[in-house]
């Protein structure tokens, strides 16, 4: 039901009694709307509601400057918009719903374990896709390597450290040991530099050869997106 | 602990971290990103009024010997290191709480443990869209 709605009959006299002042009748409506509460400035809320909706009105000067009657006012417009929404559509979609639970779900679910961020309080931390989000792009600038995924596990010491495994394709055309080497060498800069993240070793393991071919400029991007 | 109590100590927590620099938006848990999904008035509300509840990212609970322990969810701008924004939120937000804390006359001891959770790291050029 929408607030300007009239209200269904009720026996519960509850709803009207009680709050509101002799001298200063409510309309009726408006109180079984809104209630009889009294705002923390001393008006009743469903006065408020019934000065704000109607328009033909002078404006009233409390409302306009009182933060208590205009924040009662602006939940009252918003309820009021959501129920005409509700009271509008159609039959409800369940597929819709169980897509949005079902993203919801997954959103959280990929954020893999959180790990602690190099600080001795160990209560800062960082989302395991988040970092390796990271790292992984910070392989990517190495010159013939492309990540492929990586994997941030964090040490048995309980000491806040990690060990990163990073699985990356390589082009040929120089010493894998050499590429491996400047690999770690900027996970390593990126884990201190960009996150703060403390971490004792990284493996790589090279399982596919990259071509050396230019990639093209689409591909590109959705590798660096990843 | 009350409902105005804990209302306000949400609000001044996400206010504080979305405060800092480097902070582009708090994560509401899965418990809040489940009642956004699954409530339509969310919707209707977002047309004209706040999309999600204030406070939303911020999850507090008080321990029986009275320390408040509260998880910040944020997004961050890749372009700040990572732990020198968590340390500022982890800080700007104790503060911020308890002072708000003092402000409501909350029940002694104040100690308030702060753990602050990065989510997701994204370019400044994708913060309008996050």
């Amino acid at each position: 039901m929408a607030l300007d709605e009239p209200p269904p009959a009720s026996d519960d006299e509850s709803m009207t009694s009680g709050a509101v002042p002799a001298g200063t009748p409510l309309p009726a409506e408006a109180e079984l709307l809104a209630g009889a509460e009294r705002l923390p400035c001393g008006r009743p809320l469903g006065r408020a509601w019934q000065q704000a909706r109607d328009a033909g009105r002078a404006p009233d000067p409390h409302s306009s400057h009182c933060p208590h009657c205009r924040g009662a006012i602006e939940g009252l417009t918003a309820l009021d918009r959501a129920t005409r929404a509700l009271r509008g559509e159609e039959q409800p979609d369940g597929h819709r719903l169980a897509t949005r639970i079902i993203n919801a779900v997954r959103t959280e679910v990929r954020l893999g374990p959180m790990l602690f961020l190099d600080d001795p309080d160990h209560d800062l931390r960082i989302a395991e896709s988040a970092a390796a989000k990271v790292l992984r792009r910070a392989a990517d600038t190495v010159p013939g390597i492309r990540a492929a995924s990586c994997r941030i596990i964090a040490s048995e010491s309980g000491d806040a450290t990690h060990v990163v495994t990073i699985t990356v394709a390589a082009t040929l055309d120089r010493p894998l040991r050499g590429r491996a080497e400047a690999l770690r060498g900027a996970v390593l800069h990126s884990a201190e530099h960009v996150l703060g993240l403390a971490v004792t070793a990284v493996n790589v393991e090279i399982n596919a050869v990259l071509d050396l071919s230019p990639v093209p400029s689409d591909d590109r991007f959705e590798l660096r997106d990843r | 602990m009350t409902t105005a109590e804990r209302e306000a100590v949400h609000r001044t927590a996400a206010r504080a971290a979305l405060g800092v620099p480097g902070v582009v938006a708090l994560q509401p848990a899965l418990a809040e990103r489940l009642a956004l999904a699954a409530s339509r008035v969310v919707e209707a509300v977002g047309a004209g009024a706040a999309i999600a509840p204030v406070g939303a990212g911020v999850r507090c609970e008080i321990a029986p010997d009275g320390v408040w322990h509260l998880e910040v969810r944020c997004i961050l701008d890749e372009d700040h290191r990572v732990v020198d924004v968590a340390r500022r939120v982890r800080s700007d937000v104790g503060a911020a709480v308890d002072t708000c804390l003092v402000q409501h006359d909350a029940a002694p001891p104040l100690t308030v443990r702060v753990v602050v959770s990065v989510t997701r790291t994204i370019r400044p050029a994708a913060c309008e869209t996050a």
